[in-house]
């Protein structure tokens, strides 16, 4: 990557329609448009990749800031609104006692205050859910982050060579609790200006960190401004693959004979050799292996920053230090953008691709245009470059000079040193406490009330069933409670059968005759007296008859 | 050229099936050269015309569909073929689809790869030269949709989902949608490597992929790998190794463990440790995702509700699903699996429930039953005329005591042992008032109960008239009642036999010098008391009413049962929650009770409760 831009001007020399004179040998401007279109292909993939890098811990940088956890100025807020739904449903437990406790309640009232029963069953269930869907999203997002974070592994693992290909930039997410979480990775051009600051500054301050530290305050506003800012706005893939041809288009339609032929044979060879999108695949997975290496290590951090408060504590402090490097970091980067930006509309001047006026160039779908006296980047009319090659040459010069100091400044173990300081920071240093506040969101004193409640309604109803039944014709009033004349004659068989045991015992001399005698004498006057009252019921004359056996078997 | 190709795998297996349906399209820059190489020789010179032969330009190729449906191997084919000025497949895209269907798991595999034709090629050879086509490709973008379908098994509701294995562009964003889910897209963001998905049973559930103008620039674009298991209780098991190999002592090598998974007991897991699960056990996602399975258990597999049923008591099912009606309730401090464990808990809860109430909802209706002592008829609500006759069958059976043959049994034995003749126990008057005295005790009994299984027969006989539902099927009422017949049968031929067996002391003399002997009848009273045995505990598990009372614990009527399942686990599926309140939880509801159609039921069990208090 270190130089990308001064390759991108040696190509440039080398290629661009009429330079080719046609004294070079053609076999060896054949490999030497074959070389370069690999050392492009080769940048262009390192470019690629350092972008995509920086994408995706932005990305989720961004992504981290707007949700405020550690803050949890919306999340405290929604724990707030299931303190008061939980209240309210106390309340309701109450009222329904009360109208339960008094003297009288007819079957209908009873049936209402039922059905008002089984809603605040209904309404305990629902706002459990709620609560547990709070911390649910809580870790989706944190999921998404982490494979956002994979993606980019993945990525590297299978390489790419797409500029515009949306790689690595994660879906829409759409949470409840109205704390929403839009991943945007549009990229806009608004160098030297903060129109977007107050959208990434506002957010809540997380706790752990001292929110009054105005300074670090504002070390972490102007990251939300550069983070828009990352990228380029021009088609660097022409570099790698569209130019390299630029070798065919020399030949010149009236030279003949063996000169033709020559470069015809040249260009095959060119053909074979020269890079193509599978190349730049290939370069970007080689180059991609130190950037996973980043990109993994942080989230270990991530995961580090959840699940340990000691890490937390060391991690939150390095954060602090580190606050005016960061500073430096984001508006570096900002500046950076803009001689990035520059240096492609250069070369988009020198590849002759700019049209000569605004309204073309639209039309045409190209990415810049001449008017009067300077160039213009279609759609990002800051970036300017003048018409004059003496004077554009000293702006790219200086340029490219900072580009490099930048890359020699901020390695991407830097970058994603000072990147992950800020996800930390959002994610903050009470996040443990703040789960755990929503974990022990219990329903110990409802449901005690509602269990109250219900063993009203029980009861109640056992009362409603006993005065029903008293009123029914049932099991009727000629024969005075049948079930009980049963449950007694079952009683009576079960002694009858068990006397019959220990008499089968004793007359092999087994077991106590005196208490058999005892026990059959009881069981006689109880059949007795059982046989009396119930005489009108044939099955138990017949019992009666038959018993007597055993008592007179002495 | 867009082809759409289906690609149906597997539509033999009834219980699920897998489809693929794809569609790509693609283009690419070609630039072509030709050149002729020709020899200088003399015989060869002029024979071509070099210069006229010459050529270069550019095209722009398509890529079509070379055949609409899988092959054998399971490969679909895209060719991109430049035709003039000479004539190459430039491009190629496969599709590679394959897939497997077992009971447990369904696994959709599919590879996507392209490959771009080698720059050189040659066109024509002879012994004067050769004519080379150059042909260089860039800017090879692809477009394109891949649907995979998965068929749910019958009775599925929760399956898990892993893709682990995906790559290319499979793993990116590229996943439009999930239909066929029940649950929110917000809860089913189609990157995460293991999903649970709440499913209707036998629906389709879709993944569709779509892109647009990728420039990848690599061969493999991607593989898609989709395993669909229904979740169920399973556990893997160690089991021992094989012996050693010569080769593996040889080397000092450990033979490997075999395991196996086996369908663990979850109904043990429910018995036995539900109870004193805590949500703090919770925490850990390994535990945590162990007791959603169990209690998938419970609702994705229909046969497994008749095992709960046919194992446990009304009571205990109860009990279960108030606990798991409370851990529906909690607030589960695990993040990640909180929300699916409490609605797992919540089906399986109302699953039991609703168990529970096809069990009492029959005994709703008024009948019309012979009272059992006075023989007259009368109308009665369904509780209380089957509980009536049930309960008094049940108890002729259970406290029937077939011990008192014992003694006469043991007696009879040790004679036999000690080759007493009939005409030697005749002249011990003492044995002979013993032997005399106890057979008529036994037929006294026998008799006048009529016997205790015939009875009970007859109680069975007479509600069942009344009251067809006495068993979930009516095979086993009529089984139970032959069998009583059957059992009441063998006892009294039982006691005949042994009458003669002991009266034969006053039989003529012919048998004074045979001795004793019982053949066989220590084995017929064993089978008595196993077959009095068996029938108790088909009677508790097959007869509905009795099925619903825990024999060995204090019994809940059965009506505030059903006023407290209705209370609870059916309030919140009776009636639709609003979606943006719960939107995890009612889509899965209100499938669910469409499922068990639990509209009409609610309603008459309202009315039931009402007839009770008026």
């Amino acid at each position: 990557m270190s130089n990308l831009f001064k390759n991108i001007l040696f190509l440039i020399f080398v290629l661009i329609p009429g330079k080719v004179h046609s004294e070079i040998d053609v076999r060896e401007q054949a490999n030497r448009v074959v070389n370069v279109s690999h050392q492009n292909a080769k940048i262009f993939a390192e470019y690629l990749a350092i972008r995509d890098f920086e994408k995706v811990l932005l990305g989720v940088q961004e992504a981290m800031e707007k949700k405020a956890i550690g803050g949890g100025s919306e999340y405290n807020q929604v724990i707030n609104q299931f303190n008061q739904s939980r209240s309210e449903l106390k309340q309701t437990s109450q009222d329904l006692f009360a109208q339960l406790s008094r003297s009288s309640v007819s079957t209908d009232a009873f049936v209402e205050v039922w059905q008002k029963y089984k809603n605040l069953v209904r309404q305990r269930f629902q706002l459990s859910f709620q609560v547990q869907k709070l911390v649910y999203d809580i870790d989706l997002e944190y999921r998404e982050l982490e494979l956002q974070l994979q993606g980019f592994e993945k990525l590297c693992a299978l390489g790419r060579s797409d500029l515009n290909a949306p790689r690595v930039s994660p879906n829409q997410s759409s949470p409840s609790y109205n704390i929403q979480s839009h991943y945007n990775f549009e990229i806009s051009f608004n160098v030297g200006q903060n129109g977007q600051s107050n959208r990434f500054g506002a957010n809540a301050q997380p706790q752990g960190i001292d929110p009054k530290d105005s300074n670090l305050k504002n070390g972490f506003k102007i990251m939300g401004v550069v983070s828009a800012a990352v990228g380029t706005v021009f088609p660097l893939a022409y570099i790698g693959v569209g130019v390299a041809l630029a070798g065919v288009y020399t030949i010149d339609n009236v030279e003949e004979g063996d000169r033709i032929h020559d470069k015809m044979v040249a260009m095959g060879h060119q053909m074979q050799s020269i890079a193509t999108d599978k190349d730049i695949a290939f370069y970007y997975k080689n180059y991609c292996g130190s950037l996973a290496k980043e990109v993994r290590h942080f989230v270990v951090e991530l995961e580090k920053f959840r699940s340990s408060a000691e890490f937390r504590e060391s991690r939150s402090k390095k954060i602090a230090d580190r606050q005016e490097l960061r500073r430096k970091f984001f508006e570096d980067k900002q500046a950076y953008s803009v001689y990035l930006n520059r240096a492609s509309l250069a070369y988009l001047i020198k590849d002759a691709q700019c049209e000569k006026s605004k309204e073309i160039a639209s039309q045409q779908k190209l990415k810049c245009y001449l008017e009067n006296t300077n160039y213009y980047a279609l759609g990002f009319d800051q970036i300017v470059l003048p018409s004059d090659s003496v004077k554009r040459k000293a702006i790219e010069d200086t340029d490219l000079t900072a580009i490099e100091s930048y890359k020699k400044k901020y390695p991407p173990e830097t970058i994603r040193l000072l990147v992950s300081d800020l996800v930390l920071y959002n994610l903050g240093l009470d996040w443990e406490n703040f789960i755990n506040r929503v974990f022990n969101f219990t329903f110990i004193e409802l449901d005690r009330q509602m269990s109250a409640v219900y063993n009203q309604i029980s009861s109640l109803f056992r009362q409603m069933r006993l005065v029903a039944e008293a009123k029914a014709p049932t099991f009727s009033k000629k024969y005075p409670s049948e079930q009980r004349v049963l449950k007694e004659f079952d009683e009576l068989k079960e002694i009858h059968s068990d006397l019959v045991l220990t008499k089968s015992r004793l007359i092999f001399a087994e077991g106590d005759p005196v208490v058999y005698r005892k026990n059959l004498d009881a069981f006689a006057k109880r059949l007795d007296s059982f046989s009396k009252v119930n005489k009108i019921y044939p099955e138990v004359i017949e019992f009666s008859s038959n018993a007597r056996l055993l008592i007179g078997m002495d | 050229m867009k082809f759409l190709i289906i690609a149906l795998l597997f539509s033999v297996q009834t219980w699920a099936q897998m489809q693929i349906k794809s569609d790509f399209s693609g283009t690419s820059d070609a630039t072509y050269v030709i050149v002729n190489e020709q020899s200088n020789t003399t015989e060869c010179y002029g024979s071509a015309a070099r210069d006229s032969s010459h050529s270069s330009g550019q095209q722009k190729l398509s890529i079509v569909s070379g055949n609409q449906q899988l092959n054998s191997n399971g490969v679909l084919k895209w060719v991109a073929r430049l035709a003039t000025p000479f004539s190459v497949q430039a491009r190629l895209l496969t599709l590679h689809a394959s897939g497997s269907l077992s009971e447990d798991k369904s696994t959709i595999l599919v590879s996507v790869a392209q490959y771009f034709q080698p720059a050189k090629n040659r066109i024509h050879e002879d012994h004067c030269g050769d004519t080379i086509g150059y042909l260089h490709q860039t800017n090879g973008n692809l477009s394109g949709l891949l649907e995979a379908k998965f068929t749910n098994p019958a009775g599925s509701w929760l399956v898990k989902l892993n893709r682990q294995a995906t790559t290319g562009i499979f793993a990116e964003n590229y996943l439009q949608s999930t239909k066929g889910s029940l649950m929110d897209p917000h809860f089913t963001k189609g990157k995460l490597p293991e999903e649970f998905l709440w499913v209707k049973p036998e629906a389709q559930l879709a993944f569709e992929y779509s892109f647009k103008d990728l420039l990848l620039g690599v061969n493999e674009i991607g593989r898609l790998h989709l395993d669909l298991e229904p979740v169920k209780y399973v556990v893997e098991v160690e089991l021992p190794a094989d012996p050693p190999t010569p080769a593996q002592v040889r080397d000092g090598i450990t033979p490997e463990r075999k395991k196996e998974k086996i369908k663990s007991p979850y109904l043990k897991e429910l018995k036995e440790n539900l109870h004193s699960l805590t949500t703090q056990d919770l925490n850990d996602d390994k535990n945590i995702l162990k007791w959603v399975e169990v209690f998938a258990s419970v609702f994705n597999e229909k046969k497994n509700m008749a095992e709960i049923s046919k194992s446990l008591y009304g009571d205990q099912i109860l009990k279960i699903s108030n606990r798991l009606f409370q851990l529906a309730n909690a607030v589960i401090p695990n993040q990640r699996y909180g929300l699916l464990f409490k609605t797992s808990a919540a089906v399986a809860s109302f699953e039991m429930a609703n168990w529970l109430i096809e069990e009492i909802e029959p005994l709703c209706k008024v009948v019309t039953v012979v009272k059992p002592l006075s023989e007259t008829k009368y109308q009665e609500m369904g509780f209380k005329a089957v509980s009536t006759f049930l309960d008094r069958a049940h108890n002729r059976v259970s406290k029937y005591n077939l011990a008192a043959y014992g003694p006469l049994l043991n007696k009879l034995s040790q004679l036999s042992a000690g080759k007493v003749t009939y005409g030697q126990a005749n002249a011990d008057p003492e044995l002979r008032k013993q032997l005399l005295a106890i057979i008529r005790l036994l037929q006294t009994s026998v008799r006048m109960n009529d016997n205790p299984f015939g009875l009970a027969s007859r109680d069975l006989l007479t509600i069942s008239k009344s009251y067809s539902d006495l068993s979930r099927t009516p095979e086993w009422t009529t089984e139970l009642i032959s069998s009583l017949n059957s059992l009441g049968f063998q006892e009294q031929e039982f006691v005949a036999n042994l009458s003669t067996l002991v009266l034969n002391i006053e039989s003529p003399q012919s048998l004074d010098k045979t001795q004793i002997q019982i053949p066989g009848m220590n084995e017929r009273l064993a089978k008595l008391i196993s077959g009095r045995s068996l029938i108790q505990k088909n009677m508790e598990k097959q007869l509905r009413l009795l099925s619903l009372v825990d024999f060995s614990g204090p019994e809940l009527p059965l009506i505030d049962r059903l006023m407290h399942l209705i209370s609870h686990q059916v309030a919140v599926f009776e009636k639709p929650f609003r979606v943006e309140d719960m939107p995890y939880f009612e889509p899965i509801r209100a499938a669910y009770v469409e499922n068990k159609n639990l509209t009409e039921r609610s309603k008459k069990l309202n009315e039931c409760l009402q007839t009770w208090m008026k």
